[in-house]
């Protein structure tokens, strides 16, 4: 272990003199365009210290950190404060290990630097009437020559805006059952017919956008994979965004849930003006969900070492998913509850802190882009029922078999 | 004390082996007909598994054991949850025996445990009061001091697991000075062993009462000043061990109904195909594997002489004990749903498994009791009374 602990000394040391203690303040109420410069300055320090692309091989530019270094590294960034990095999400955990699995040659040479000097990517993969339903979507592509010509359109597509490519699904075969005629592409968000618009969120934020695409040429060696082969690409995306990006997320709870809850609210009340954190039912509560913030990083340290022993997280991390998206709810949901009419009070956003604000009530509504985002955990839960427990799908009705 | 751990492999294996003896020795049949008879547990099922060593697996080598692990010999008591198999293995041979390794006594231990391992001594521990409490304040039986440095006994203690089946008890006394433990043979004039029936009749629990039972000062295992620490580090062994019981229970009822909803058909399909019933089981398998982990930090916890601190053991403990315990009763509750009409009959094992981890959810402390006592251990301005 002393190995890790070395790291874990140079990250905690790093984050002390890295991180301004005051971000959050700072960052309180920032507009798109200063959340967009706080976290593009953000990234230069991450990838000056060889903490952007930790996990990637030294070939690429990554600093090649074993599942246990990284599991160190991100425990350190949460138990320091670290701002979130969201510009680069896509980029690092969405598109790149699709392309690392089922690029050429050629096209890691050319992608792959990009994404390292830290360039944004979006993700184009829901539609309007494909959400859970992701492989009923509509947006076509047809090969023309040596382009494919797409024209559809996309939505919650975060960081359209400033993003300057996009990893797409797009249907090259409307006849074929539906995963079997979905391709990957990779799209230029400066070629002509693209069109962002930002969706403005229910906390006021601006983040994700509909991308409407009318006429786009696509060149035909931007195809990630074989053609129509996108569905099975995007599949190995998924899973790793899901496993390598809760890694870290315990330590987060626990000290911007748990341990700051506890914290704050040594200094409310109950109505009869006695401390709330005396109160039975209080005590009770918490002393419940503490251990269950326990057990969410004992569960997350048992994936990351299925994932070390027996590579893939497989269904197991649908199971991670609704724990620890529900434990965030339920505390968060507790926390506002508890903290009443001060909880109510308006306070301008911290664009870069996720979920974790420190406004609880804030926090618990945004909560529910994690029960949603990343596949619903109503898909989650067929995941398990289906892929764990061999359970037979939901029949499809007759008439939209495709 | 030396603790020998097991690779991943030798874990797999004798959790394997024990579920093949269990179901070779002790099927369900076999726990059907014990639910009425006047023991309540299979004798020679007791000698055959202290054949296999499971009476002495993570006691000390010194005292004839083969002082594996705790977090290893878990598999074993998870093993008998998932079996519902009756018997005294857990309460003389885990709890009881836990209790003598951790007093100050090394002469009793010395002198009781070969005899625990080896089976020709059943031992059990008296502790809880009315309402079945384990706090310190609650402990049944009380204690005044009697000639020559021992104690006199009076009192009652509830739900001592096989108390019918037990030669000797670590019995804690609550007193001026404090809780005291002691170790009593059952045989003790003025001790009288009153059978509780419980709803869950694989088990065998009993009320104790103790009238002017004299204790000499040879017998001795806590004195007040460490009785209250020995008392909470017991409770936390038999809570573990509850627990596990729970996880096992929980284990096999989630596949048990997983099967029943795929052969079961309605409306034309396997009803485990409607989302009403999937959802409800992909709940529960996220019941089970969050209880996985929570079970294996708390028999961690446990380990005899695992050198943790009393503030981590508890809330390891205490965290897993209502969790999983509370987990196991929801999976059964969703199991007879999903079962619907058939999971209501005697005939059906549903009952078997939902009644044994209700009386789980209780033993040892409620989950209520246990949350307090997380919530004591992190949390400003504790309150003495939920406190052991």
């Amino acid at each position: 272990m002393s190995e890790f602990e070395q790291l874990r000394g140079e990250v905690r040391e790093w984050c002390a003199a890295t991180i301004p203690a005051d971000w959050r303040e700072q960052q309180r109420g920032a507009d798109h365009h200063q959340y967009i410069e706080f976290q593009r300055w953000w990234r230069d320090q991450l990838a000056a210290a060889g903490y952007f692309i930790p996990h990637w091989p030294r070939e690429w530019g990554g600093s090649a950190m074993s599942l246990p270094e990284q599991v160190v590294l991100y425990e350190e960034l949460s138990r320091g404060d670290a701002p979130r990095l969201g510009i680069t999400q896509v980029s690092v955990f969405n598109a790149a290990p699709a392309i690392m699995h089922a690029g050429t040659d050629e096209q890691k040479q050319r992608y792959l630097p990009l994404i390292a000097s830290g360039q944004i990517w979006c993700q184009g993969f829901s539609e309007p009437n494909a959400g859970s339903d992701l492989a009923g979507l509509q947006t076509r592509a047809v090969r023309d020559g040596d382009h494919y010509v797409v024209n559809g359109q996309k939505i919650w597509t975060s960081m359209a805006r400033e993003a300057e490519q996009c990893i797409l699904l797009a249907r090259t075969d409307p006849d074929a059952p539906k995963t079997k005629g979905i391709s990957f592409f990779v799209m230029d968000m400066r070629s002509p017919g693209i069109e962002v618009r930002p969706i403005k969120n229910l906390v006021g934020d601006s983040e994700f956008c509909e991308t409407f695409m009318d006429d786009v040429l696509i060149p035909a060696e931007n195809l990630i994979g074989p053609e129509n082969g996108g569905w099975t690409v995007s599949q190995s995306t998924l899973g790793s965004e899901r496993a390598v990006s809760l890694i870290g997320l315990a330590e987060l709870l626990r000290r911007n849930g748990r341990d700051f809850l506890i914290e704050v609210a040594a200094d409310w009340t109950m109505p009869d003006g006695t401390p709330a954190l005396a109160d039975s039912g209080v005590r009770e509560a918490i002393g419940g969900l503490y251990g269950e913030v326990e057990i969410l990083r004992l569960v997350l340290t048992r994936m990351v070492t299925n994932l070390l022993h027996h590579g893939g997280a497989g269904p197991e991390a649908s199971v991670v998913k609704i724990y620890y998206t529900e434990l965030l709810q339920r505390l968060m949901k507790f926390a506002s509850e508890l903290h009443g009419l001060p909880g109510q009070i308006l306070r301008a956003g911290v664009p870069s802190s996720g979920w974790e604000t420190h406004d609880f009530a804030r926090d618990f509504i945004h909560s529910y882009s994690w029960t949603i985002g990343g596949g619903t955990n109503e898909i989650m839960r067929n995941i398990v029922g289906e892929q764990v427990l061999g359970l037979a799908r939901e029949p499809r009705p007759e008439g939209l078999r495709r | 004390m030396n603790i020998v751990r097991m690779s991943a492999g030798e874990r797999t294996e004798l959790q394997q082996t024990s579920r093949r003896v269990l179901a070779e020795r002790a099927p369900m049949g076999r726990v059907r007909e014990l639910l009425d008879d006047d023991l309540g547990h299979d004798p020679t099922l007791f000698s055959a598994l202290v054949e296999l060593g499971w009476t002495g697996m993570h006691l000390p080598e010194t005292a004839g054991g083969s002082g594996v692990a705790f977090a290893d010999t878990a598999v074993v008591i998870s093993e008998l949850g998932r079996a519902v198999t009756a018997g005294p293995l857990v309460s003389s041979a885990i709890i009881a025996a836990g209790a003598l390794v951790l007093s100050a006594s090394a002469d009793q231990s010395a002198l009781l445990l070969p005899s625990i391992i080896d089976g020709s001594v059943i031992a059990t521990v008296a502790l809880a009061g009315q309402g079945g409490h384990c706090s310190a304040a609650s402990v049944g039986p009380t204690w005044r001091p009697a000639a020559g440095g021992g104690i006199t006994i009076d009192g009652e203690a509830t739900f001592v697991l096989d108390a019918a089946s037990a030669d000797v008890m670590v019995v804690f006394a609550r007193g001026e000075g404090g809780v005291v433990a002691a170790l009593v043979d059952r045989s003790h004039p003025g001790i009288t062993v009153t059978p509780t029936t419980a709803l869950d009749q694989t088990r065998r629990p009993a009320s104790v009462r103790f009238d002017g039972v004299e204790v000499s000062a040879s017998s001795m295992l806590a004195e007040p000043r460490d009785g209250a620490a020995l008392l909470a580090a017991v409770v936390d062994i038999g809570a573990t061990a509850t627990a596990l019981d729970s996880f096992g229970i929980a284990e096999i009822v989630v596949e048990r109904t997983a099967e029943y909803v795929k052969q079961r058909f309605q409306f034309g399909r396997s009803i485990g195909s409607f989302q009403a019933i999937k959802h409800r089981l992909a709940d529960d398998v996220l019941l089970v594997e969050t209880s996985r982990v929570a079970v294996d930090n708390a028999a961690a916890a446990v380990d005899l002489g695992a050198g943790m601190s009393v503030r981590e053991r508890v809330i390891a403990v205490a965290t897993a004990k209502a969790y999983v315990c509370d987990a196991a009763v929801t999976i059964c509750g969703d199991s007879l749903q999903s079962h619907g009409g058939i999971g209501f009959t005697w005939e059906h094992d549903t009952h078997l498994y939902f009644k044994r981890a209700m009386l789980n959810q209780a033993l040892f402390g409620t989950s209520r009791w246990h949350r307090h006592r997380v919530a004591d251990e992190v949390l400003p301005l504790a309150r003495s009374s939920s406190t052991v």
